[in-house]
């Protein structure tokens, strides 16, 4: 038991390790990393993405040749009596109603898909992310005005306003453009934009009267400034999450539309990059489903795959980018 | 309170007014008309055509053939000479079917029950009842039990299914049901008969029902777990209160609150999945009404069952706001 | 079982185990309270006070927590060694806690009336009539007005310090013998924060219960306890009469505070002076004095080569540090200058 009173020695106090800072997003992709369903997702996605590039090279038969005396061939494991329908090995997965290769049809369709889901979402992204800092930002008669808007558009039905617009205008320039593309990006950005819009409005709303906002204006920092310097960095986390889920989303319009025979028009051009689509498939599929469950099969697994990857990587995203965690 | 709704009720009339006026804009904007673009039907001489196009007032200025529509008309009787009022929607008549030749309206087509079978709108209602009833009758309990269990073998094996299914679209689990248990195990009929009263709705209901019910379990899961970390759950304990009663009163009721919240979106989803499943299971509602029509360039019937699912999706979105007020006093009483 | 300290603490070890190793929030703790006597601990946070409460109400989560190791008498009985139904017969009824925040303490979708019946529908085996009776003499014990009517209210109709008072109605309730207030007007005005303490000091003499008194606040354990355990990184660095450790503190920790803080009787030209630097991570510390890198009076190859255990220091007076430091002693000119 020490009584004296401490010298006046040199001391030295030990030293307490701090940990290293990191920045936000290196922290967000570490924990994406960590998440073994988006990981997987992100992988599955790159695959398709290829399968879509590749097509041409990937594929034996064009999508749309047909050939004779080998239609509803069954895939190439399955043996039947008759030697039109038995399985080939050329024809891996079979042949459809009229004689075209179904691996060739599933490869294309995959370019069909991934542009439907990612196209519309871009213009969405345009159109919404604007109006929402606009409305937002200036408040008064204008948002009052653009949020009854949305509020209109938001209480319709989404399905139906897109079944109603591709049908509607099928036959017109619209429709035809793209074998009925351009008219689905439209009718899907035309319902998709409220979400982003609302989105980013509340964002702003949270933010405008955050101190650094009053901080920058007070400096003299001009609004457009303070908008995409300031509050867009802000929005960026759930803007991604919005756009990762947004994407299922239109996958699965297209192939509904096509499936009701309104949506994608299949092409009989030799050089059309779009000859077919899954919806397609799934329509062809679905009508000679009596002769096998297989060309209705395919195409809905690869829907399913890939709609079911893009939400795993948005559940994903999510997660990584909030700050709250668990 | 009351206000509240009278405010709700208020902006119906305007969004269904904007609603209307878009699908009517969009309806008329295609080229051609009802009586001559399906070519599978006898071209119609002209003298019919005409009066036909009288009839469904098709030879009105355009402002007039909407307000005809959605409000009300006036015009002369021809027996009386008086003038008298022709109602549109707002008095719930939808107009005339095209493809009935103006004999039925669709009101009418939609809702009235033919020798004893259901209605088309009951189909659709029966659909979207019994799923969502499924899918909360069981997924609010397994939720509340995965939370109970966390990180358990009970925990793992729902979230994996739940997270399986949410993440399936609703189209394509249908297709896939269709393909194993209707194409290959044969236990129902691919084209199902509508007149058995239970095994036809097995399927639909399930496909619906599934999707719905994984995101409800995983979202009761999630908030469970939430609420259980929350200072008024350590305050219960303390005073003593057993798991019972903490879990029972403490917890749940304040879970519910988010799951509320939920239902009026998934109202809306759930109206959106009964287009896709009717389609697929051939199910004689409402959605596949729609699709016929569309084929069919059948305006009114299009608008008609447009109006009616918007009509729908805003009272249910008013139901859930109420409830909301029911469930969390903090929004009662102010 | 009439003798003898209401409660006490021998040794407690409480620990957590997290990603990067196991954190001791509680360690090596042993105090006592006496019937009727209040008891301060005192620590900045994460210095294991709330812990130690949450460990006597044996409301430690497990995972990731666990109580390690010694002993809980109260009243004689170690709580450790009851079975969690006994235990629930002692929470809330022979101990009560109160807590922090009473906005999130309280449960926002019952009301108020029912969060009090709760308990004494459980505990005093009433009838939901008795209950309500006994809710309204509680909510006017505490001072709330028109008692009656406002039993249907929720918490969001009152005020926080109102909110904090059905806290302390909730937890006298039962007429507890030990009560635990963490922290109980931390999240108050300091208006509202002076009104909650002499309540809780009247009512601690009409029922005659103990009380232990969490918080960070010096001035609040100068005006409440009898005694104070001063804590820091989880042990115990300094305990004695509350006058005792005010006038004559000897742990340089407990120095280092009353230096900071500004007092109505001293001369206005000294300077305040805070503690440098910050309290440790506790995870994995090693066997040093806890305080010694922030400490002005450390001394290399003693402090840091044991940790220093609890010796006498006086009468009723325990101080971990290896010399007699006291208000008085001078800095020496070598140690660090605040960062």
């Amino acid at each position: 038991m020490a009584t004296t009173i401490p010298s006046t020695q040199a001391n030295a106090a030990p030293e307490i390790p701090l940990r290293a800072p990191r920045s936000l997003w290196s922290d967000a992709w570490r924990r994406l990393r960590k998440n073994v369903a988006a990981m997987a997702s992100i992988i599955v996605i790159i695959l398709f993405v290829l399968m879509a590039i590749f097509a041409p090279q990937l594929s034996r038969f064009s999508p749309i040749t047909q050939t004779a005396n080998n239609s509803l061939r069954q895939p190439f494991w399955i043996k039947t009596n008759s030697p039109t329908t038995t399985g080939l090995p050329q024809h891996i997965l079979g042949t459809d109603a009229i004689g075209r290769d179904i691996f060739s049809q599933l490869m294309y369709g995959t370019r069909v898909s991934l542009i439907v889901g990612f196209i519309p979402q871009v213009i969405v992204l345009l159109i919404g992310v604007p109006i929402g800092l606009i409305s937002g930002y200036a408040g008064g008669r204008v948002d009052n005005l653009l949020m009854r808007i949305t509020d209109i558009v938001y209480a319709f039905p989404d399905v139906l306003f897109v079944i109603t617009l591709t049908t509607a205008l099928r036959e017109t320039f619209l429709g035809q453009a793209f074998n009925g593309l351009l008219l689905i990006f439209i009718a899907l950005s035309i319902v998709g934009w409220t979400g982003l819009t609302r989105l980013v409005r509340g964002q702003v709303l949270s933010l405008k009267e955050k101190e650094f906002i009053e901080a920058a204006r007070a400096v003299g920092v001009p609004t457009s400034a303070i908008l995409f310097k300031h509050i867009l960095p802000n929005c960026l986390a759930p803007l991604i999450v919005s756009v990762a889920f947004g994407v299922p989303g239109a996958i699965i319009a297209e192939a509904f539309l096509t499936f009701l025979g309104t949506g994608m028009r299949p092409s009989t051009d030799i050089n059309a990059p779009f000859p077919t689509s899954w919806g397609a498939m799934l329509l062809d599929g679905y009508n000679n489903l009596s002769s096998g469950p297989w060309y209705l099969l395919f195409p809905a697994l690869c829907v399913g795959i890939l709609t079911m990857a893009f939400t795993f990587l948005g559940d994903g995203l999510r997660d990584a980018l909030d700050p709250r965690g668990q | 309170m009351s206000e509240y709704i009278i405010r709700r009720v208020f902006w119906f009339f305007p969004v269904l007014l904007a609603v209307g006026a878009i699908t009517f804009g969009i309806a008329r904007m295609t080229p051609g008309g009802p009586f001559d673009t399906d070519p599978n039907r006898r071209q119609l001489p002209a003298a019919t055509e005409k009066v036909l196009r009288a009839k469904f007032g098709m030879d009105l200025p355009f402002w007039r053939q909407f307000t005809r529509y959605m409000l009300f008309d006036i015009e002369t009787d021809p027996k009386t000479k008086q003038p008298k009022i022709v109602w549109g929607a707002l008095g719930g008549n939808l107009g005339p079917t095209y493809q009935s030749r103006g004999s039925q309206s669709v009101q009418d087509y939609l809702f009235r029950s033919v020798s004893g079978k259901p209605s088309r709108f009951q189909y659709s209602a029966r659909l979207g009842l019994q799923s969502i009833i499924f899918a909360l009758t069981l997924g609010i309990p397994l939720g509340v039990i995965a939370a109970l269990n966390q990180n358990s073998w009970i925990d793992y094996i729902l979230l994996l299914i739940s997270t399986s299914f949410a993440a399936l679209p609703t189209l394509i689990t249908g297709i896939l049901m269709l393909i194993v248990f209707a194409s290959q195990l044969k236990w129902f009929a691919i084209i199902p008969k509508w007149d058995d009263p239970v095994r036809p709705w097995i399927l639909p209901t399930l496909t619906l029902g599934m999707g719905i019910l994984a995101f409800i379990a995983r979202l009761t899961r999630n908030t469970v777990l939430e609420v259980m970390g929350q200072d008024f759950v350590r305050t219960a304990r303390a005073k003593g209160l057993g798991d019972f009663l903490v879990n029972g009163r403490h917890i749940l009721r304040n879970a519910l609150l988010p799951i509320v919240t939920i239902l009026g979106p998934l109202f809306a989803g759930l109206l959106t999945g009964t287009l896709f499943v009717e389609t697929i299971f051939q199910v004689p509602g409402m959605g596949t009404t729609i699709v016929t029509a569309l084929g069919k360039r059948d305006y009114s019937m299009i608008m008609g069952t447009t109006l009616l699912y918007t009509f729908i999706l805003i009272v249910g979105n008013l139901l859930v706001d109420l409830l909301y007020g029911v469930v969390d006093p903090r929004i009662r009483v102010k | 079982m009439a003798n003898g300290p209401l409660l006490e603490v021998q040794n407690l070890e409480t620990h957590f185990k997290t990603q990067d190793g196991v954190v001791k929030a509680v360690n090596n703790v042993s105090f006592h309270v006496d019937r009727g006597e209040t008891l301060g601990i005192v620590g900045e946070s994460g210095s294991g006070k709330s812990v130690t409460a949450l460990s006597i109400m044996r409301l430690i989560p497990n995972p990731p927590g666990k109580i390690a190791g010694g002993k809980m008498l109260f009243d004689g009985e170690n709580l450790l060694d009851l079975s969690e139904p006994e235990m629930r017969d002692i929470r809330g009824n022979r101990i009560s806690m109160i807590f922090q925040d009473p906005m999130t303490s309280l449960n926002p979708v019952l009301t108020i009336g029912r969060q009090i019946t709760e308990s004494l529908e459980l505990h005093m085996k009433m009838t939901p009539r008795e209950a309500s009776n006994r809710a309204v003499e509680l909510l006017g014990m505490v001072g709330i007005p028109s008692a009656a009517r406002r039993l249907d209210d929720y918490p969001h109709q009152f005020s926080g310090g109102m909110r904090q008072r059905v806290m302390i109605a909730m937890g006298l309730s039962c007429s507890p013998e030990l009560l635990i207030a963490d922290e109980p007007t931390t999240a108050l005005d300091v208006t509202i924060q002076a009104q909650i303490l002499e309540l809780i000091k009247r009512l601690q003499r009409e029922i005659g219960m103990a009380v232990i008194i969490i918080t960070h606040d010096l001035g609040v354990v100068a005006g409440m306890a009898d005694r104070v355990v001063v804590m820091y990184a989880g042990r115990m660095v300094e305990e004695g009469v509350t006058q005792e450790i005010f006038e004559n503190p000897r742990m340089p920790y407990t120095i280092g505070l009353l230096r900071s803080i500004p007092r109505l009787d001293e001369s206005s030209d000294r300077r305040l002076t805070p503690i440098r630097g910050l309290p440790p991570d506790l995870i994995a510390l090693p066997e040093i004095c806890p305080f010694s890198p922030r400490c002005d009076y450390f001394v290399a190859g003693k402090c840091d080569a044991q940790t220093p255990p609890l010796r006498n220091v006086g009468p009723d007076h325990r101080a971990a540090c290896l010399f007699d430091i006291t208000l008085q002693t001078p800095i020496p000119e070598t140690a660090v200058e605040a960062v």
